[in-house]
């Protein structure tokens, strides 16, 4: 399942994101349709604390892309149903600059 | 077989960042892609409230806008019914898009317009600062007054009377005691001389934290992480700048040592590996050096940056690989983001892969505390007693979530950068 995660500037001015690690990184998450978290393509993962300045000029942005191959963390295929993905750009914040939730649903 | 909805673009009038959503194209083997949009900061989203010469400009009789302690939104007039109807249109946008609403605007009775109050407030700048308690003059538009701060009650009728002597009347000015304001240094603005540790330090496109000062022979330098140099492994004379080059465009320090990563013996094959991440820095002619010292916050674990004061490193970790440092003991740390944060060893001597990269770091602790992009290079210690703390490390990465750093115990370092005296 190819996971493709955008962002643009859309404003009319340059604006700087401040970004952790060497490079530009973004975190994939699949929750389950109670909101469990089953699957994290960073999860576990040790990651570099430096903060890179990335500047951004108007109609230019950033695209991560990620394969989740319909597995929990466990590695164990996950049953059909409805799940949430949720792509999280890993800035100087926890929380991050999170996408809205996509709605998946498996269907066997 | 899999299905994937897609989503609509988020776009926002002055949106920081918005995304735009698409179909993986390039990846034919695949099914749907699901396309997702970045949230992010959406201030701007909403109508911004009227400048107040905005106001001004569209409201006859202004005298100021504010929202009242119990939330709602209330305006002086000096002619309440005339005006009132301006009043609601100049504000609407605002108001609706708050769910406010212009029925519920408060407006009260103003005895001098805005333009005025403007004036005096220059006026009384002017005059009051001539006083060593001035503290700050405002065009209060909670009061319709102009209101002047000062330090102390001495101060407080040689303030009235220069300000009575500049022509406002004396109905115009509130005067009133204030704690006088002092500027915040954090970890993140303060322009540290000399350089402690736990500052932010930048080269270019990045930014990351001091790890500790140390003398190596007679040269005056600090340690910070190896992926915060140009080129993680290998000397490339990376320049640094405290806090940013923007702020002060003298260069503090110039890499000098960050020996490169090897493969072979004792690495992982395809790997390349190193017992620390951690490099050293040649403080320039004239710059100093807080020998011991780290910034410190007003506590552990409560997001503060403001610096109140220093740690004093007293003693260093063993020199031992690996250190010497038992799993269940708390250690501390002070960086440019997530500031002082402390928690308790969870594992020891971990060959810990690097997400990203082919580099293997050896020997590494884990904590479990906070940690944040900007913390690389971040001093680890216990303390001791009081602020005397003793230095266990160098901080370099954690996980995605923040919740668990990772450091180069204070041995590993030594092994790769040579002896150094910390204090």
């Amino acid at each position: 399942m190819p996971l493709v995660f955008t962002l643009v500037n859309t404003g009319a001015s340059p604006v700087t994101l401040y970004l952790l690690g060497r490079e530009p990184r973004a975190d994939f998450r699949v929750s389950d349709a109670a909101g469990r978290r089953i699957w994290s393509f960073l999860r576990g993962q040790t990651t570099v604390a430096a903060l890179r300045v990335v500047p951004v000029e108007p109609g230019k942005g950033l695209t991560f892309r990620q394969v989740w191959n319909q597995r929990a963390d466990s590695g164990r295929p996950v049953p059909p149903g409805h799940y949430l993905v949720h792509a999280v750009l890993l800035t100087d914040k926890p929380e991050g600059l999170a996408s809205p939730p996509g709605r998946l649903r498996i269907d066997r | 077989m899999v299905s994937s909805r897609m989503f609509r673009p988020l776009f926002a009038a002055g949106l920081l960042v918005a995304a735009a959503s698409c179909r993986d194209s390039s990846n034919p083997a695949g099914p749907d892609a699901a396309s997702l949009s970045a949230r992010g900061a959406q201030a701007g989203s909403f109508a911004d409230l009227p400048s107040a010469a905005e106001l001004d400009r569209q409201v006859p009789g202004f005298g100021g806008f504010f929202l009242d302690a119990s939330g709602s939104p209330t305006i002086y007039l000096t002619r309440p019914a005339a005006s009132r109807a301006n009043a609601e249109q100049a504000l609407a946008g605002y108001l609706n898009a708050r769910g406010l609403g212009v029925a519920g605007l408060k407006v009260l009775q103003a005895h001098y317009g805005w333009q005025q109050l403007e004036r005096w407030q220059a006026q009384a700048t002017e005059a009051a600062f001539q006083s060593q308690g001035a503290v700050f003059v405002d065009n209060d538009e909670t009061s319709n007054r102009v209101r002047i701060g000062v330090s102390d009650l001495s101060s407080m009728g040689e303030v009235r009377a220069a300000v009575a002597r500049s022509g406002l009347p004396d109905d115009a000015v509130i005067i009133e005691r204030a704690q006088p304001i002092q500027l915040v240094s954090t970890l993140q603005n303060v322009v540290d001389r000399p350089v402690r540790a736990g500052v932010q330090i930048n080269f270019p496109g990045f930014l990351c934290s001091v790890g500790f000062n140390a003398t190596s022979g007679t040269q005056k330098s600090f340690v910070t992480a190896s992926h915060c140099t140009t080129t993680q492994g290998g000397v490339e004379s990376t320049p640094y700048w405290q806090p940013l080059q923007s702020v002060d465009g003298t260069q503090i320090a110039t890499e000098v040592a960050d020996p490169v990563y090897q493969r072979g013996t004792g690495c992982p094959h395809g790997r390349k590996c190193r017992y620390s991440d951690a490099s050293r820095a040649a403080y320039a002619n004239g710059a100093n050096q807080a020998l011991g010292l780290i910034a410190q916050t007003s506590g552990a674990n409560n997001g503060s940056l403001t610096i109140t004061g220093s740690f004093t490193i007293t003693s260093d970790d063993c020199g031992t690989t690996g250190g010497c440092l038992a799993v269940g003991a708390t250690v501390n740390k002070v960086g440019r983001t997530t500031g002082w944060t402390a928690g308790k060893i969870t594992n020891t001597c971990v060959n810990t892969g690097v997400s990203g990269s082919n580099i293997v770091q050896l020997c590494q602790t884990f904590v479990s505390a906070g940690v944040g992009g900007g913390d690389s290079g971040s001093d680890v210690f216990q303390i001791t007693s009081g602020s005397s703390v003793k230095l266990a490390g160098v901080l370099w990465g954690g996980d995605s979530a923040g919740t668990q750093f990772v450091f180069s115990p204070f041995g590993n370092v030594t092994r790769e950068l040579g002896a150094l005296t910390t204090h």
